[in-house]
């Protein structure tokens, strides 16, 4: 195996975990489609709530699958399981009982400014042109892109109570 | 009435009531209105200059790494700083001088100060899977320094008489004065949160900014799916949750924006963040 070969496989190990095999469930009810398009046909239909492995994201679309049946949903349609557990021990306990390093209101509150941090971050910091080359090594390229507008929709956790009374 | 007279009689009436204000002393008190008080927030309306800025952020930042310091992980930090400055970038303000910080804290949340600070906690780091949802996060931030979030919110806020007079920190004694004026506002400011608006508005920025980096635009929604997942009671999004709205109404807030960014088939750079974040998962499963 050459030098550069292993690195290469490491990244491919790495990258594994990120995309495939995670879990997660369906937001609603939402019909699994057999292409990543909304006129695709219906493949199956998820109840909410409904666990799924996600297999793969495409743009704005997850790949699931769910049972026997795969399909496509939109991505904002399906909720994902955080990848890192947030530590059990620490649930419901004090911080700082366990090595836990925290940045609550407390630890907020309680901090005294760091000349010396702040310093740091200067350190680390990188100047534009070296941005642009990390940037294509990455192979990103720059577009153009309007910002978006505000939308009008009104989440139904923002509705007044009594909006549907009548 | 003539025209004339109607105009001597409003003279004369204002230079008695100016002149009784002044008689009454203390405080410029016209009835109920305090002169005082409007000459403040007048002065506080000023536009704060890029310097000052700055100057202001810089002493934010010093308090906000003094409750957590920065990982002791110089290729992060500069991969972190990479991506940022990359994003920034694509803003209206490609010129502030931008740094990118991850902390130590395992708490899962997200910074910006004025004048170019971004601070991403470790526990964020550990809930991102690829650079397109890191660089969400950062645009997100990002945004709430080109619209100047934090520094309006201290406008209107007990930060007026610093404002007002204007920012000079030339020398470190100064600097010390501003830092040690600027630690009570900044600890209450961030222990309070934002307006939700300025949240959703920097979710709607972040996703484009992401977009114009030439990243997948849905980096910052997934990252809002996973956190809508989360028990808001967990310790370690209390502060994420008390100063922002839910992941939930986010998304809401956000979706009929994205319509425009659905067609767009760009990289996530899985492999990339997964090999420079792979010491803390190490360190996380020891």
């Amino acid at each position: 195996m050459g030098k550069r070969t292993l690195p290469f496989l490491l990244l491919v190990v790495l990258a594994l975990p990120a995309q495939a095999g995670e879990s997660g469930f369906a937001a609603k009810a939402v019909d699994v489609l057999a292409r990543p398009a909304p006129n695709a046909p219906v493949v199956t239909r998820l109840a909410k709530q409904q666990s799924l492995e996600i297999l793969g994201r495409n743009g704005n679309w997850a790949q699931v699958k769910s049972g026997a049946a795969s399909g496509w949903v939109r991505l904002l349609d399906v909720r994902f399981n955080a990848p890192a557990k947030i530590a059990p021990a620490a649930k419901g306990k004090p911080l700082f009982n366990n090595g836990i390093r925290g940045f609550s209101e407390e630890d907020l509150l309680a901090g005294t400014p760091n000349r010396g941090e702040l310093e740091k971050l200067s350190f680390y910091s990188v100047p534009p042109k070296d941005a642009l080359g990390f940037a294509r090594a990455a192979g990103l390229k720059a577009r153009r892109q309007d910002y978006i507008e505000p939308g009008d929709y009104m989440s139904m956790d923002e509705l007044p109570e009594d909006f549907f009374d009548e | 009435m003539s025209a004339l007279r109607m105009l001597i009689t409003g003279l004369v009436v204002f230079a008695a009531a100016t002149l009784g204000a002044c008689k009454s002393g203390g405080g410029f008190s016209v009835e109920n209105i305090n002169l005082d008080t409007v000459v403040k927030s007048v002065g506080n309306l000023r536009q704060v200059k890029e310097p000052e800025e700055i100057q202001i952020g810089d002493g934010m930042a010093e308090t906000l790494l003094g409750a957590s310091p920065l990982l002791d992980d110089p290729e992060l930090q500069k991969y972190v700083n990479g991506i940022g400055m990359w994003v920034a970038l694509q803003s209206e303000r490609p010129n502030l001088p931008w740094h990118f910080g991850v902390n130590s804290s395992d708490h899962i949340n997200a910074f910006a100060a004025p004048g170019g600070y971004v601070i991403v906690t470790k526990g964020m780091m550990m809930q991102l899977r690829n650079e397109a949802e890191l660089a969400g996060v950062l645009g997100h931030e990002i945004s709430h320094v080109t619209r100047k979030h934090h520094l309006n919110a201290l406008r209107k806020s007990a930060l007026v008489n610093l404002l007002g007079e204007g920012v000079s920190a030339a020398t470190d004694s100064k600097h010390a004065e501003l830092v040690k004026q600027l630690a009570g506002p900044t600890k209450e400011l961030y222990a309070r949160g934002l307006d939700k608006s300025d949240e959703f508005e920097a979710d709607r920025i972040g996703v484009v900014l992401a977009a114009r980096a030439g990243y997948d635009p849905y980096g910052l929604p997934a990252v809002l799916t996973t956190l809508a997942t989360a028990d808001p009671k967990d310790n370690f999004l209390s502060l994420l949750y008390k100063t922002h709205p839910l992941p939930q109404v986010r998304l809401d807030k956000l979706a009929p924006g994205l319509g425009t960014l659905d067609g767009i088939k760009a990289p996530q750079n899985a492999s990339r963040f997964q090999l420079l974040t792979r010491k803390l998962r190490v360190a996380a499963s020891q």
